[in-house]
């Protein structure tokens, strides 16, 4: 066996769990109402009690607020989630694959509302799919997701390059079966003219 | 048997080589940004008819059926003075338009973005419930391409496990492959 072939046939396999990940994201995401139109799980909503320093802008609180409360893999609050309400208190959100942290901050308090929103499964595996490396903080968890998730990109540019070259070496071995030959060109280039087509109609 | 699945893995592949790709280029520039996404940005005035555009919806199906307009409607705003702001967007191409009630003209901002972000637009467009036609195509593709993923992973499996001599190698590597997954999709589940 060639060694191109081992490279085609194990990129798969090790990706795997990836592949499927993808497969499934991609076809819920297709037929399923969108996450905000579907019924969410159940919130759970806890108080805490925490000191709120005066002196810091919303940007540091929100900061300080996720780091005293340590929520396994949440990251520095995004900016776009930051506000305040009608009653002056800070709000922001902590999300992480699995659920959504919605943070209340009741600074004359010294207090903390943290609304826990579940994702439903499907919303996790889709949130599983877009873990990079980048997007993510220091947590050894969503590393290696990320990365795994970064090394199955790579490998599905690497599958497709392979199984085009595996078919174009591999065609005289099929001469017996001219009408394989054919479609297997017809495939490769109506799946090509297809995006080709698209993309010239939408510019 | 055999032979129907490697010509489906064969036929699937190939037909999807191009999608694949998209994608696989697309996630890479999600996750790393190295090419410049930056849209060039042009104005220009569209001709209205005052009495067709009476409402901000009615104005939007004017300019899709009168210009080269086209795309989804969104962010439709109504200000005092009768302002009307919306968009009219669609895969690497987003259309501002501002009108006032009563004029002739109406003012585009068009953001035209480039090819790596067209793939990025193609990456993250699914499903059934665009306004935009070609959008629901596209929606149907990427359908295709995720049933073909599946189809290509199990048709693969199947190939592999045919060829005994790689089946030792092959085993770890896939039995790998799903314990690492199972385990670290349960464990960011539980965090």
């Amino acid at each position: 066996m060639t060694l191109i072939k081992r490279i085609h046939m194990y990129t798969g396999l090790v990706n795997a769990s990836t592949l499927i990940v993808f497969g499934l994201v991609g076809i819920t995401a297709s037929i399923l109402p969108r996450s905000q139109d579907r019924p969410a799980p159940k919130a759970a909503v806890d108080f805490k009690h925490l000191h709120v320093p005066g002196d810091l802008d919303d940007h540091q609180l929100a900061d300080h607020i996720q780091r005293e409360l340590a929520i396994p893999l949440t990251s520095p609050t995004p900016n776009w989630t930051m506000h305040r309400d009608a009653d002056n208190n800070l709000r922001f959100r902590l999300p992480t694959p699995a659920r959504r942290y919605e943070i209340t901050v009741y600074e004359a308090n010294d207090r903390v509302r943290i609304r826990t929103q579940p994702f439903d499964t499907w919303q996790y595996f889709f949130e599983l799919h877009t873990i990079t490396p980048p997007r993510t903080g220091d947590d050894w968890r969503l590393q290696t997701w990320a990365w795994y998730v970064e090394i199955s990109s790579w490998s599905l540019i690497l599958m497709a390059l392979t199984g085009i070259y595996l078919w174009l070496v591999s065609r005289p071995g099929y001469r017996e079966r001219p009408s394989q030959n054919l479609w297997a060109q017809i495939s490769l280039a109506s799946g090509a003219v297809i995006i080709i087509a698209f993309y010239t109609i939408i510019r | 048997m055999h032979r129907l699945l490697r010509d489906t893995h064969l036929l699937v592949g190939l037909f999807l080589s191009t999608t694949v790709l998209v994608f696989g280029v697309s996630a890479i520039q999600f996750s790393h940004k190295w090419f410049s996404a930056e849209p060039q940005r042009s104005e220009f005035p569209v001709s209205v008819d005052p009495l067709e555009a009476t409402t901000p919806r009615a104005l939007a199906s004017y300019l899709l059926k009168t210009t080269d307009l086209r795309g989804n409607v969104s962010n439709i705003r109504q200000f005092d003075g009768g302002r009307i702001h919306l968009q009219v967007s669609r895969m690497g191409t987003v259309d501002d338009v501002d009108y006032v009630q009563g004029d002739t003209i109406a003012h585009v901002s068009r953001s035209y973005y480039p090819f790596i972000s067209m793939l990025i637009w193609m990456h993250s467009t699914f499903g059934f419930d665009h306004e935009y036609t070609v959008h629901n195509v596209w929606g149907a593709l990427m359908l295709l391409l995720s049933v073909g993923l599946l189809v290509l992973g199990a048709t693969g499996v199947y190939l592999w496990f045919k060829m005994y001599k790689e089946r030792l190698l092959g085993s770890v590597l896939l039995a790998s492959s799903l314990v690492f997954g199972v385990i670290m999709i349960s464990i960011l589940y539980a965090a």
